[in-house]
Parts: C-alpha cells; sequence; structure tokens
C-alpha cells in the first residue's frame, strides 16, 4: 500500500510551472512522498495511480526527473546525459507498456488505464507526438475503455491510434511485419469494440482482417495470432454457432500447447535451469496473462457445454495449463491441471505423458 | 481593400423558366430520411472501400474467416507459402521462376475458396463422402494448369476417405483411382501402379456389389486401368530393361484376362508377343501371336486376324521360316478379301512379293509384286512400282542366265538384239522373249 500523500503549496511552485494531477491534468494538491514529482489532484488518483502503474515506476522517476532538469556543461556530457535520458525513458515505456497489457488481460481495466497514461505521456516525451510509436499504448487505452464500457473513449482512442499508424513513417524504423502486427492489434480492438455494441458483422470482420495480417508477419499458427481466433470463435459463440465457433477454439489450444512444449522441451535441456526453469524463455507476464485468461475462458465455454470439446482436444487444454502454471512457477496447480489431463480417456496425444507425468510427480 | 474590389453583379434568375417538379412536403421528408447525410463514394461503405484497397489474398482470407473456414484460411496460407519456397528452391533458372503465384490469380484463389469452404462445411456436418467429392472436383479444375495443387486435394481427399465407415472401402477406392490417374498424368508411373493396385485389390473384393457411374462392372474398370498403366511403363522401360519390360507387360495381359473385355485381352496378348519379339524370344512371341490370332478369329475380327497374321509372319521372318511366313501372309490374303480391306490386301501382297523374292522364286514373286502394284498405283507412290521393278528384272535374269550360259550362235545373237533394242524400259523382258521366240524360228 502506497504511503499518504502529501500536500503541495501551488505557491511554492517557480513561477510558470504548475503541477498538474498525473491523471485527470486538473491543478494538483498532493505529490507522492516518495519521489517528489508526481501530482494528484486527490486521495481517489493516488491511490488508483499507485496501484496500477506508479508502485513500479516510482523509483525510475526521480532520478529521470533529476536528469531533466540538471543543465551539464560542455559537449560530452551533454550528450552522455541526453543518451541516458532516452535510456532511461524507453525503460519506462517498455515497462509501463507490459504492465498496461498485463493488467488487461487480467481484466482489470481500471488500473490498466494510468498505466497506458504514463506509458503515453512518456512515449510523447520520447518519440514526439506523432508517429508509430504512440500506437501501442493508445490501444491499450481503448482496450481499457472497451472493458470500464466507455465505448466513446474507446473509439477515440482507436482512430487516434489509427491516424498514428498511417502516418509516414520517415525514419523507417519499422519494418513492415511490425506495421502489419500493428495494424492487426487495431483490427483485434476494432473488433472488441463492434463486439461490445453487438456488430457482430463488423467484429467479425474486423478479426478475420487481425487474424490475415498476423498471420502474414509471422505466419498461422504463431501465438500472437491465437488470439484473432480466440475472438472470432467468441463471436460465433455469441452468435449461437457453436459448431464454427469449436474449431477456432481447437486451433487456440493447439497453439498455445505447441508454444508451452516448445518452451518445456527448453527448460528440460537446459542444464543450468534452476528449479527446471531456463532463463532462455523469452516471454514476459503479458504472455502469462494472456494465456492463462485464453485457456481459463475455453475450460469455462466447455464445462458450460457451449461446445464439446472431445477428449483429446480437453486433454491438450488441460495438458497447456498445467505447463503454463509449471513456467510461472505455480507447481500445485500445475500438479493438478497435469493429472487431470492424465485422467482424460484418450489415446490420442501420447507424446504429452511424458511431459504430463514429470509434471504430475514434481 | 475590400471595398476596392468590383461588386459582384447579382446573376438574375428567370422565374418559371425552369419547371421544377413540385413535390409535397411529406415528400421532400421521406426522401431525405432515404438518403442518409453522409454516404460515402458512390454508396460504398467502409468495408467496401477496404476490400478496393487490399490484396486478393487478403479478401480471400477475410471473406473464409469472417465465414468461419478456419481450416480453409490455413490451408490457403500454407499453399501459397508452400508454392513461394518451391519456387525458391527451383532457383531462378529453373523456367517456372516467373510463373505467376497464386496471389496474383483472383480466379483461382476464388475457385480454391469456393470449394474448400464447402468442404470444411460439410466436413462440420459430418458428411465425409460429400467431402471427398467436392475436394476431386477441386483436384480435377486445377488438373490442367496446376497439377501440384491436383496433387495436393487428391491425397487430401485419400486421407478423408480413409475415415469414411459403412460404404465398404468404395470411397477410399475410388480416392486411389483419382491418385494413381493423377500421378499417371504427372508421369510418375510407378506411384499411379501403386494407386492402381490398390484400387484393384479393394475392387477384387467387392467386384460384384461395385458399379461405376455408367452402371458397368467395377472390375473391369480397375483391371483395364492398370492394364493401361502397366503397359504405359513396360513402353518406357523398353530400351533400358526389356525383361522387367516383358514383366510388366505379362502382369497387364494378366490383370486384363479378368476383365471382361475382350478385344483389349487381345491387345495386351499381341503387346506380350510384341514385347518377347523384342527380346529375340521368338518361340514365346509365336505362342502369344498365335493365341490372339486364336482370340481374333473367335471374335470375328477381321482387323484383328489381318494383324495377328502380320506379326505371325513378321515372327517366323525373324527366324528365318519364310514358307510359313508366306503361310501366314496368304491368310491375311484371305480375310482382307473376305473383309473387303484393301490396304492389307496389297500389304500382304507385297510382303508375299518380298518373301518369295527373297525365296529365289522369282515368278511367284512377280505375280504378288504384280497384284500389290495394280491396287496400289494410286496410294503408295513409286515404291511398288519399283519392287515390281525389281523382282520382274529378277526374273529376267534367270532367263538372260539361261542364254548366256547355253552359249550357241543363235543364243548370242538373241542376246545382241537384246542389248540392240534396248531401251531400258520394262518392255526389256518382251524383247528378250521376242529374240528367244525368234532363235526357236531359226
Amino acid at each position: 500500500m502506497s504511503l499518504p500523500a502529501i500536500p503541495v503549496n501551488p505557491l511554492s511552485n517557480p513561477k510558470g510551472t504548475k503541477s498538474l494531477c498525473e491523471l485527470c491534468q486538473q491543478t494538483a494538491t498532493l505529490q507522492c512522498p516518495q519521489c517528489r514529482v508526481t501530482f494528484y489532484c486527490g486521495d481517489k488518483h493516488h491511490a488508483l495511480d499507485w496501484e496500477g502503474i506508479h508502485c513500479k515506476i516510482c523509483p525510475l522517476l526521480a532520478p529521470f526527473r533529476a536528469l531533466s532538469l540538471s543543465q551539464p556543461v560542455g559537449r560530452t556530457a551533454q550528450d552522455r546525459a541526453a543518451q541516458e535520458r532516452t535510456d532511461r525513458l524507453r525503460e519506462i515505456v517498455e515497462l509501463t507498456l507490459e504492465e498496461g497489457r498485463t493488467l488487461l488481460f487480467g481484466g482489470k481495466h481500471n488500473l490498466a488505464v494510468p498505466a497506458a497514461l504514463q506509458c503515453l505521456k512518456f512515449s510523447k516525451e520520447l518519440y514526439g507526438t506523432r508517429g508509430l510509436d504512440l500506437v501501442q499504448p493508445f490501444l491499450v487505452l481503448a482496450e481499457a475503455s472497451i472493458g470500464l464500457s466507455r465505448l466513446g473513449h474507446a473509439e477515440e482512442y482507436l482512430s487516434q491510434a489509427k491516424f498514428s499508424l498511417i502516418q509516414p513513417d520517415k525514419a523507417k524504423r519499422t519494418s513492415q511485419s511490425e506495421l502489419d502486427l500493428m495494424k492487426s492489434k487495431l483490427n483485434r480492438i476494432y473488433g472488441l469494440l463492434y463486439l461490445a455494441q453487438n456488430q457482430t458483422h463488423k467484429a467479425r470482420n474486423a478479426f478475420a482482417n487481425d487474424i490475415y495480417l498476423s498471420s502474414i508477419a509471422n505466419g498461422t499458427t504463431h501465438r500472437l495470432v491465437a488470439g484473432g481466433y480466440f475472438y472470432l470463435g467468441n463471436s460465433f459463440l455469441k452468435e449461437g454457432k457453436s459448431l464454427v465457433a469449436l474449431p477456432f477454439h481447437q486451433l487456440v489450444i493447439k497453439i498455445w500447447i505447441d508454444f508451452f512444449v516448445e518452451n518445456i522441451t527448453i527448460c528440460q535441456q537446459d542444464i543450468n535451469a534452476k528449479e527446471g526453469i531456463s532463463e532462455k524463455i523469452e516471454f514476459g507476464p503479458s504472455v502469462q496473462a494472456e494465456s492463462s485468461e485464453t485457456l481459463k475462458a475455453l475450460l469455462q465455454h466447455h464445462s458450460k457445454r457451449a461446445y464439446h470439446f472431445g477428449d483429446g482436444a480437453l486433454k491438450q487444454l488441460l495438458a497447456s495449463l498445467s505447463m503454463l502454471y509449471f513456467l510461472f512457477r505455480d507447481s500445485e496447480s500445475a500438479k493438478k491441471y497435469a493429472e487431470d489431463a492424465l485422467q482424460c480417456d484418450t489415446m490420442e496425444y501420447r507424446d504429452l505423458d511424458q511431459i504430463l507425468n514429470s509434471l504430475a510427480n514434481k | 481593400m475590400a471595398a476596392a474590389l468590383p461588386p459582384i453583379q447579382s446573376v438574375s434568375i428567370p422565374h418559371q423558366s425552369v419547371r421544377v417538379p413540385v413535390l409535397s412536403k411529406k415528400d421532400t421528408l421521406q426522401e431525405n430520411k432515404v438518403t442518409p447525410v453522409k454516404q460515402g463514394i458512390a454508396g460504398l461503405t467502409d468495408l467496401d472501400i477496404a476490400r478496393h484497397r487490399q490484396s486478393y489474398l487478403h479478401n480471400t482470407s477475410v471473406a473464409l474467416l469472417e465465414e468461419g473456414y478456419v481450416n480453409s484460411f490455413i490451408e490457403i496460407f500454407s499453399l501459397v507459402e508452400s508454392q513461394k519456397m518451391q519456387r525458391e528452391l527451383a532457383g531462378k533458372d529453373s523456367g517456372h521462376y516467373y510463373d505467376p503465384l497464386l496471389p496474383a490469380e483472383p480466379s483461382k484463389l476464388e475457385t480454391l475458396a469456393k470449394h474448400l469452404g464447402l468442404a470444411e462445411k460439410l466436413q462440420r456436418q459430418g458428411k465425409l463422402a460429400e467431402v471427398c467429392s467436392t475436394l476431386d472436383k477441386l483436384a480435377h479444375e486445377c488438373k490442367q494448369t496446376d497439377s501440384w495443387l491436383s496433387d495436393h486435394f487428391y491425397k487430401k481427399s485419400l486421407s478423408i476417405s480413409e475415415l469414411i465407415e459403412g460404404d465398404e472401402g468404395r470411397k477410399l477406392a475410388e480416392s486411389h483411382k483419382n491418385l494413381g490417374l493423377m500421378h499417371e498424368y504427372q508421369d510418375s508411373l510407378l506411384q499411379a501402379i501403386q494407386d492402381l493396385e490398390a484400387y484393384f485389390k479393394m475392387c477384387q473384393r467387392h467386384g460384384e456389389t461395385w458399379h461405376t457411374d455408367h452402371g458397368e462392372n467395377i472390375m473391369d474398370d480397375a483391371c483395364e486401368q492398370l492394364r493401361r498403366v502397366y503397359t504405359k511403363y513396360a513402353d518406357t522401360l523398353q530400351t533400358a530393361d526389356p525383361v522387367a519390360a516383358i514383366e510388366y507387360v505379362q502382369r497387364a495381359y494378366d490383370v486384363i484376362k479378368l476383365s471382361s473385355y475382350i478385344d483389349k485381352q487381345a491387345e495386351a496378348c499381341y503387346l506380350l508377343g510384341v514385347a518377347y519379339r523384342e527380346a529375340k524370344e521368338y518361340k514365346t512371341a509365336l505362342k502369344q501371336f498365335k493365341s490372339y490370332h486364336e482370340k481374333a478369329k473367335h471374335n470375328r475380327d477381321d482387323d484383328g486376324v489381318i494383324h495377328a497374321c502380320d506379326a505371325v509372319s513378321d515372327t517366323y521372318q525373324l527366324m528365318g521360316e519364310f514358307m510359313r511366313a508366306a503361310e501366314y501372309q496368304k491368310k491375311i490374303l484371305e480375310a482382307s478379301q473376305r473383309a473387303d480391306i484393301n490396304t492389307a490386301y496389297t500389304k500382304a501382297c507385297a510382303s508375299l512379293g518380298g518373301i518369295y523374292n527373297r525365296l529365289g522364286l522369282y515368278e511367284e514373286s512377280v505375280t504378288y509384286f504384280e497384284r500389290s502394284n495394280e491396287d496400289s498405283t494410286a496410294m503408295n507412290g513409286g515404291v511398288s512400282n519399283v519392287q515390281f521393278g525389281v523382282a520382274n528384272a529378277h526374273h529376267q535374269m534367270d532367263n538372260y542366265l539361261d542364254h548366256v550360259l547355253d552359249y550357241s550362235v543363235q543364243t548370242d545373237l538373241g542376246i545382241a538384239s537384246f542389248k540392240d533394242e534396248h531401251d531400258g524400259t520394262i518392255n526389256v523382258s518382251e524383247d528378250c522373249t521376242g529374240s528367244q521366240d525368234g532363235e526357236e524360228d531359226y
């Protein structure tokens, strides 16, 4: 929990500077007692920001702000300061973006908003007010707004993202596949918006575009495409076409299980792995949040009898959940799901048994 | 500054010069309702505009996904990828490097999407047999232009037909047949043989109950397909490995014997004979040809009989038994006269002429060549004419030799007069005979 905020006295500011609330840009009356560079209009926003993002970036902010204010003498010193500033900014941007996504997948939309706002702010500071780098924070904001049922805001953020996306990329820093991925993400969020607005036809079109674009970038069975399949399946499910939704969701399971098997194999081959988990695995908490939310939702569909997966697919689903928990160091849940998966009465996917047995016995 | 500008002349619009159709207030209101304020370009929606901007592949994929055909989407995508990869592997010198790729061919993409979508829909409904038919149809459509696609879909159809239960494997058999025919089309005959043999074996088990679309017994079809491929394969082997070639021709004959196609059996028998003859096993070849002859006689097939006799006679000639060869050529004469087949008759006459010429029986030779010449002047150009001439010359040579060997004044004179009047034509013989007669007169 955060320390109680301390009041600020606007009169003590240097002339011309005005402290504004981090979240709503109103005149601030409170400031963070630790970094002393972040201001709030009231307790409510202070608490929200702290829980959403500030607890993570607070220690990073003070040195960064100090760096911005310092005025080094001499060209090399100036260059070094500028370089350090950019490095720190980039670090903060990446951290906030990842945090925002993780919160989104965890369903904590209101907490994701401060993270995305911070990300947007620092991205603007780092890259300027227009450009491709603002697309990601806008998209996180839009998704959070959809989660909070603020569809008008979501639409606004989405059009901002779309606008940033069509800006000419003068520096050519972004490759075509990255661009495709961004477009695919944009389409995905548009799809979610249409789904929330009950425009299923438009939603399906958006998700289809999403799948196509991310497939172009990474192939049809990459984990980045899985989200598109999942949502398109969901929109069919919403229309009551469970038979159509089924192949989409089976595909999602297949993609995730392949992904986890690959990573588990890396862990098993790595001798230096601590507690069986290798350092070589390259994915962050947002992947964990996405996969676990997706797979749990699928399990829920199955148990609610929206459709029937069949024993083979169910085994795959449980196995992938088990591996997911193992990779994120929750061995209790991993064991539970592994045992469930082993109980599935099927002759398919015998190759999973070895991994499952080792997980169940840990 | 603004005041310095000349005043804009007001344009007077003549009232009532243009008649505007009078609309009631109600009408205009309704019209306003129908046309929305922001209509977009020429009535297009956002989605339509996007569709015009995107690539064919993009549109096709999106259309498939919107309908929920996710497996078809993945399949088309992987086909596109594999085509690209194949092309890169083949390299720029391959000749096909600059052929258009699938994404550049909207009509093909459309065909693929249509059929695959339908197949997926049917599969969802559990109608596997219809899935196979759809895939077969698609494969058939691709056969001419993209045999690799066709191959892919036939294989897919085969793998699906393996799952079908309750039709005793009928669909599986058909898939084997389709794949076999496809391989035959691609000239990979060994694979074709494998598939068609599988088809044949399945048909053998259910030969009595299964029928083709035309109502024939399926066994006949299977035998015929297999025979054709065996024969084709044997053809390719003939120069490289004559022994193996004979084996395949033998197989073709064995297989076709199981069918009810009598003419095809005869043909296979003949080909077997030819194969043995090529391998210089004349006796076996002769046996086959004779059996072919019997079959043809049994079928009252005059063409067949002629063909058979010709083959037998040919083989006897190769064996050096010219009298027997002549015997069979005479059989051809009979048969061709009976069936009134002029060409065969002429040919047989020419062959007989040739045989007798070889045997030194010039008189017979001349007779047959003359017959052949009479018939064939129109058809054959100068060839038979020359043959006739040569035979005649051989015949006259005997006479000439007689004159030279039985030397006397008279014969000498005869030869001299022959040489004097010799004008290089065929009439020489008459001169000679004339002088002979003259000698006797002396």
